[in-house]
């Protein structure tokens, strides 16, 4: 029997000792510097537009610019990125959402302050809202901005590039005295989608003119002995800004089309004045013809003898042949505005001018040695289906589908995310790089909310 | 009888957590003292639950109830980059049993259990960074079971009964886009399956093997969500009347138990787990099927080893240890944060003390889950670290 009590004993002491070797192994290992592999981020620049600076919701504000996809590539790279950072009340205009359901926002009236004017050098993130191709080698203020020659001066240049103070000249000048190793560059889009948001009223840049100004931005990057990544331009006609109002002014239709004599919506194609075609409601659901964001006012008054949209927008005297008597979008003298539609020849027009575009910069990236980031692929394939990221799914779809803005056309910080991380999955197979990818669900939801997000 | 079974469950306010998956395997202390190597013993009332056959070896009436307290511990750090460690919230779990056997005649037994088989406990601080993945889940389940047990001839018996069971599901968590708390409470009233056990001694006194069947189990919780968020986006919110079925697994364990001498027992346990069953967690909304969840588990069915011995000390006390290596039903790439699983190595102690009729058996389990790196998930990869210090004691009276 003492034997047996030996063993017991024995086993008991074995697993009493393999409890006490068992203590927690929770340890935290600081990270390692991130590889860059080939690219070297020391000097890290991004130039372009509104998508650049990190604009959203309307609006360009600090904690959205925290999100811009510049600044969160550098945090991944522990680089420096000084970026020209406002306020949070932001650039006037900031548009916040009063109720979903019914669909209500809000504009803001107040402007908010730039809050590093004075840093003494130029900003790593030279992107500025509304800048063209044109304005990255050439604009260097308000006044001399591609869209003060359409009538349409923008102060943002002021802000960002400070000529008064620094001196320097244009996005790509004042960059080439940071003396960067790296630079992003995305711009081009409000080349086609100033055309495209204003229902095909403003002009697009030529193509050729788009060719000839992008070889010049290519040629002068080239000379600056740096690592260039550019991106190119995703479809336009697939933003909610295009896609959400079609539907239910579609289901307005449908209950309009029970009225003995209505044959469809009624709107204007560019030039006219009394409309000639009229949509079905198909062609609405469907997004066979657009009809942008800021129809979501008018829609309601379809069938209504109204000539409100002439009064919002201050168009006096009505043009000759327009009858606000008739039902509007029912009838062909008070027809569906051309600004808040493109029709099938404007989407076709845009889809022709895009994919020039993005030739264009596909062949300069090609002759240059710079890496092309295929945004626009990307974004057809997240716009085709649910895009799920680290257990967070993303559709296209207005506010719910948590990709894109208020403004329907910029990013929500996620969205930027999104860009970020397909920025460096592109730079990591290029470079022979292991920078680590942005954690989604870690970047806040950026809808604001009336009384404060 | 009804009433002690309603006062056992109104006593125990919250059973849950741990061992693979969301099963609960400790269920009696001197089972759990020898590192739940019980099927081929199955010599006291909670044999009911590890072996209903075993009762066969048990006279007159006996009763038998008890807990285990489950303080569980576990930590992430992640994803690389990130650092910073994120703690699960302490708490403190009490699965309760509760057992009844009684000999009709030399043949014919019967037995009753209650207990709480499946159960999950798990929340994480409010602002981690898994937030829109896990928040606070909880499942509770109480499963009640009486058996019939019939000794065929001297050295083999058998035994099955059904099973009835209930239980209450609440998951709270956040939602991605407007950062809202969407809140889910489920309860399923009723729940069948059944339960079957044999027990064959080739040489009485010295050798046994033991056999025991439980059958898959599927709640259909039915309940509702509500939402905490801003006004503004209320109406966007999911709200309303929800359904939801979990299946608990099928579980066959073969066991074998030795007495190297009057004195020492040797016993081992192959438990088989049917976890594939658990594949996905499907929440259907009855009003608005946009806000449906279908999450997949894709959980793979596993088995647990236990090794136990037990040492007479004299008449009165009973010295038990055990260990046990659990592997976890979940490969990497679909381990999530409301059950973050890891195989698992226990190490256990116990005894018990006899005066006459009335014994007390006390138990002392640590389970130390591997550490867990996740590379690979498409939700959320990082290092999980997991402990879980339990206590039993069940109190015995033999009539």
């Amino acid at each position: 029997m003492k034997y047996s009590f030996k063993l017991f004993g024995c086993i008991l002491t074995i697993l009493s000792l393999a409890l006490i070797g068992c203590e927690d192994r929770t340890e935290l290992t600081a990270p390692q510097t991130p590889s860059t592999g080939d690219a070297d981020f020391s000097c890290f620049v991004t130039l372009g537009n509104s998508l650049t600076a990190g604009y959203q919701n309307n609006s360009l504000y600090g904690s959205a610019q925290e999100c811009s996809f510049g600044n969160l590539i550098a945090q991944q790279v522990w680089t420096d990125y000084e970026q020209p950072l406002f306020d949070d009340t932001g650039t006037s205009g900031k548009m916040s959402l009063i109720t979903i359901d019914p669909l209500i926002i809000n504009y803001s009236t107040e402007s908010g302050n730039p809050v590093n004017l004075n840093y003494p050098a130029s900003y790593n993130n030279l992107g500025i809202p509304g800048a063209f191709l044109w304005d990255v080698l050439n604009a260097t203020d308000s006044t001399d901005c591609y869209t003060a020659q359409l009538g349409y001066p923008n102060a943002l240049f002021d802000v960002i590039l400070r000529n008064s103070a620094l001196g320097l000249g244009s996005q790509f000048q004042q960059a080439k005295v940071l003396n960067p190793t790296f630079i992003l560059l995305w711009i081009g889009n409000n080349d086609i989608l100033m055309h495209a948001t204003s229902g095909g009223i403003d002009p697009y840049t030529p193509k050729p003119f788009f060719e000839t100004w992008y070889g010049e931005l290519a040629d002068s990057l080239a000379t600056l002995n740096a690592d260039v990544v550019v991106a190119n331009i995703p479809d336009v006609g697939a933003i909610p800004y295009f896609t959400t109002i079609g539907h239910p002014l579609g289901d307005g239709l449908k209950q309009a089309m029970a009225i003995p004599g209505v044959v469809g919506l009624f709107y204007q194609k560019h030039g006219e004045t009394v409309a000639s075609s009229f949509a079905d409601t198909l062609a609405l659901w469907n997004n066979t013809i657009l009809i942008t964001l800021p129809g979501a006012t008018y829609a309601p008054l379809l069938g209504q003898s109204t000539g409100q949209y002439y009064r919002d927008n201050d168009i006096s005297p009505i043009p000759a042949g327009i009858d606000t008597t008739q039902v509007f979008g029912l009838h062909p003298q008070n027809p569906w505005p051309d600004a808040l539609v493109l029709d099938e020849d404007e989407i076709a027009t845009i889809v022709d001018v895009t994919n020039s575009y993005n030739n264009t910069i596909s062949d300069l990236a090609t002759a240059n040695d710079f890496v092309l980031v295929d945004i626009y692929t990307f974004f057809n394939e997240i716009a085709a289906s649910v895009y799920s990221a680290d257990g967070l799914d993303f559709t296209t779809e207005y506010i719910k589908g948590g990709l894109f803005s208020l403004d329907g056309v910029h990013p929500t910080s996620r969205g930027y995310a999104i860009v970020a991380n397909k920025f460096i999955e592109t730079i990591n197979a290029e470079f022979d790089a292991e920078i680590p990818y942005i954690y989604i669900p870690t970047i806040p939801g950026s809808i604001p909310l009336a009384g404060g997000i | 009888m009804k009433k002690i079974i309603l006062l056992i469950i109104t006593l125990s306010i919250s059973s849950s957590l741990m061992a693979g998956g969301f099963q609960i395997n400790e269920h009696g202390a001197k089972a759990m003292a020898m590192g739940g190597a019980f099927t081929g013993l199955a010599d006291d009332p909670s044999a009911v639950y590890f072996n209903p056959a075993g009762i066969t070896q048990l006279d007159g009436t006996q009763i038998m109830t008890g807990l285990t307290l489950i303080l569980p511990s576990a930590s992430f750090r992640g994803p690389s980059p990130e650092i910073t460690e994120y703690d699960m919230k302490k708490q403190v779990f009490n699965p309760i049993n509760f057992y009844l056997t009684h000999k009709f005649n030399e043949k014919l037994y019967a037995g009753i259990s209650v207990n709480n088989p499946y159960g999950l406990g798990t929340e994480w601080e409010e602002d981690w960074i898994g937030k829109y993945l896990a928040g606070k889940t909880e499942v509770t389940t109480f499963f009640i079971t009486p058996v019939i047990a019939y000794k065929l001839m001297d050295n083999l018996s058998l035994s099955a009964g059904p099973t009835y069971a209930f239980g209450d599901v609440a998951i709270s968590k956040k939602e991605g886009l407007f950062d809202a708390s969407i809140n889910l409470e489920g309860k399923a009233n009723s729940a069948w399956g059944f339960s079957a056990g044999a027990l064959y001694e080739p040489i009485k006194n010295k050798l046994s093997f033991g056999l025991s069947f439980k059958s898959e189990t599927k709640f259909e919780f039915e309940g509702n969500v509500t939402s905490e968020g801003s006004p503004v986006v209320e109406p966007a919110l999911p709200t309303g009347n929800i359904s939801a079925d979990l299946t608990t697994p099928m579980n066959l364990t073969f066991g074998v138990a030795y007495k190297l001498n009057p004195k020492l027992t040797l016993a081992a346990d192959y438990q088989y787990i049917g976890w594939s069953c658990y594949d996905t967690l499907a929440v259907e909304f009855a009003e608005n099927d946009e806000w449906n969840i279908s999450a997949p588990r894709n959980y793979q069915d596993t088995y647990i080893l236990r090794f136990g011995c037990e040492y007479k000390l004299n008449e009165k006390i009973n010295l038990r240890t055990g260990i046990l290596f659990d592997n976890n039903p979940v490969e990497d790439e679909w381990v999530e944060p409301s059950l973050p699983d890891a195989d698992r190595i226990g190490f256990s102690s116990g005894l018990s003390y006899k005066l006459k009729d009335f014994s007390i058996d006390l138990a002392y389990l640590f389970l130390r889950f591997s550490e867990r790196e996740i590379t690979t998930s498409e939700i959320l990869n990082g290092v999980y670290n997991s402990t879980a210090n339990l206590i039993g004691i069940n109190l015995s009276y033999k009539f």
